[in-house]
């Protein structure tokens, strides 16, 4: 009989620490979905335990959470398969509330998490879009900082953008 | 900055101005990756007024962000309908010599046009002559191509939105056909164009412009082979087709109708050339007074539309659409319509440049937006309301439709010549 087939690797565990100690238990499939774990995989190799004392621990599980979706539905050759990603992208941001939606982004930026930043910058970008200015002053809790009359200098000099 | 010691910041604050901490904490690549995923350029103008630090995160980037979406707007999907925000449609009647009228009306996409704004202060009064001195020859794009009327070899392009206007050199004379035309790297030519046919053969006198060289240059052209000879009254039953007004195509040739067939003048080809209408054009009956034939752009393609009186109250409206190999004509409207009353009364001002299934309609003192598949019609607005004997010096001299892309196109510069721009 031939030998059975070797295919299946055996998937390596990494722990990953956040700044407030809470330890999540990950294969590295996954956690190298995020730029700067690769990257730490790669160079420091053997060490099993990624300490990031940048992320809390709250939205590096969701972080980890979206790593996860994506990395096994990346294994799956099915063809649905943008299309169920793309479903469940729209269902984790779509109830973020602001705060946790910029805490992740600045996670996943910190983490260099590219997929993600693109979806939770597309996120903050539609909260944007065909807003008035002073609907996104109000959306974002922007104070306007100009000087009197600095804004009306900008308004004139690009007159065609504000008709 | 590390998370960490943002979160402290942020739990200091209460919730509703976190908000506000983050988008100051946040890396400007970040908020840059925002902006570049606004729709169009001008959505990021209007961010920039927003506070100061948005303000000089777009301003220290304006010429990338202008790139971009100026590289985006040129890409395939050019003409998809989110490239344009808008067009306008423009009517300009002019009474003698006084001010000239016009009726102006936009469509922001999504709401849909706005009802006519008449006025007699032009919006083009940034110009650097009289507004009764102004003449609109052409559009492309956003922008207009106009001539002063005391010297119409003095010709100026301009984009209304942006008020940048770029004088050009005196022309060596002034022709019938006049067009705009840009290419995809951007070179300009304004094209004027005569054709005179002789007993041996067609004569094309072309005097045209280049942005690259800055200077006017005369062309002749001769094509073998003698035009059929129209008698007098091949007008009176197929109508005045003549089109003056050059129009435009993304591929960059511009086009007159004329007669039974489509000038062409395009930067590649050598000379001007020509394709036949389409075989069953002009072969309407009755073609009598409120018949009218136009050449015009829809989504950056030549359209040809024909419309004439049909039996006693009706019309018949045809659209072909030239083919992607400039060969064939394909009909793509074909309708008998009939009206109560007035069907005399209406006629074709221009293609909706967006919507191939929408045109511009004057239906006696209307102005209407008619949908052709729906057969709806959408009052814009009126003619303005003069006594009878005010309405034989009132001429409609010409309708320009103006689409705006998501960044108003930029003008060329004009080489060694010190531009005011």
């Amino acid at each position: 009989m031939s030998s059975s087939s070797t295919t299946t690797t055996t998937t390596r565990l990494l722990m990953l620490k956040a700044s407030d100690g809470v330890t999540f238990e990950v294969e590295e499939a996954v956690a190298t979905k995020l730029g700067a774990i690769n990257n730490m995989v790669e160079e420091e190799g053997s060490e099993d335990l990624i300490c990031l004392p940048n992320v809390n621990g709250k939205f590096l599980g969701m972080v980890l959470e979206w790593c996860k979706k994506h990395a096994n539905n990346n294994t799956n050759s099915d063809k649905g398969n943008d299309e169920v990603n793309k479903w469940w992208d729209k269902e984790f941001v779509m109830d973020l509330d602001q705060n946790t939606l910029y805490h992740l982004l600045m996670a996943a930026d910190y983490l260099s998490g590219t997929e993600l930043v693109d979806l939770l910058t597309e996120k903050v970008a539609s909260m944007i879009r065909g807003k008035k200015v002073e609907e996104i002053r109000e959306t974002f809790k922007i104070k306007s900082d100009f000087l009197p009359g600095q804004e009306e200098e900008i308004r004139k000099k690009n007159s065609w953008a504000f008709e | 900055m590390a998370l960490s010691q943002i979160d402290e910041k942020l739990e200091i604050f209460p919730a509703e101005i976190a908000a506000s901490k983050f988008l100051s904490f946040v890396g400007d690549d970040v908020l840059l990756d925002i902006f570049y995923r606004l729709p169009h350029y001008r959505a990021v103008i209007q961010c920039s007024i927003v506070c100061k630090r948005w303000f000089s995160v777009i301003n220290s980037n304006s010429d990338e962000f202008f790139q971009y979406h100026n590289h985006k707007g040129s890409s395939s999907d050019q003409y998809s309908s989110t490239y344009f925000p808008s067009c306008t449609l423009l009517l300009y009647l002019t009474k003698n010599n006084d001010q000239p009228l016009y009726l102006k009306c936009l469509d922001t996409s999504n709401v849909g046009f706005s009802t006519i704004t008449t006025s007699t202060t032009t919006f083009l009064d940034f110009l650097p002559w009289p507004d009764h001195d102004v003449a609109i020859r052409a559009s492309l794009d956003d922008l207009f191509l106009v001539s002063r009327k005391c010297n119409p070899r003095l010709f100026c392009i301009c984009n209304p939105l942006t008020k940048k206007w770029i004088a050009l050199p005196e022309a060596p004379r002034d022709r019938l056909r006049r067009g705009l035309l840009r290419d995809y790297r951007r070179r300009y030519r304004v094209v004027l164009l005569d054709v005179r046919p002789n007993e041996f053969n067609v004569v094309y006198y072309a005097t045209v412009f280049r942005s690259e060289t800055g200077q006017w240059s005369e062309l002749t052209y001769y094509h073998g082979g003698r035009e059929p000879v129209y008698p007098v009254s091949h007008k009176i039953f197929h109508g005045h087709v003549d089109q003056f007004q050059g129009v435009c195509t993304s591929d960059g040739s511009l086009h007159w109708l004329r007669r039974h067939k489509v000038l062409i003048f395009n930067l590649c080809k050598a000379r001007p050339h020509w394709i036949t209408l389409p075989e069953n054009f002009g072969r309407g009956m009755m073609r009598v007074a409120g018949e009218s034939a136009r050449l015009g752009v829809v989504r950056g393609r030549l359209r040809l539309l024909e419309m004439y009186k049909w039996g006693l109250f009706g019309f018949a409206l045809k659209v072909w659409e030239l083919s992607d190999d400039n060969e064939d004509w394909i009909l793509v409207h074909d309708r008998v319509k009939w009206v109560a009353t007035m069907a005399n009364m209406m006629h074709v001002l221009a293609f909706h440049p967006d919507n191939g299934d929408e045109i511009f309609l004057a239906r006696k003192f209307d102005i209407c937006l008619y949908n052709i598949r729906e057969d709806t019609y959408k009052k814009l607005g009126e003619y303005p309301k003069v006594s009878d004997e005010g309405m034989i010096s009132m001429f409609l001299t010409g309708f320009f439709t103006l689409v705006h892309p998501l960044c108003p196109t930029s003008l060329f510069e004009l080489p060694s010549i010190q531009s005011q721009i």
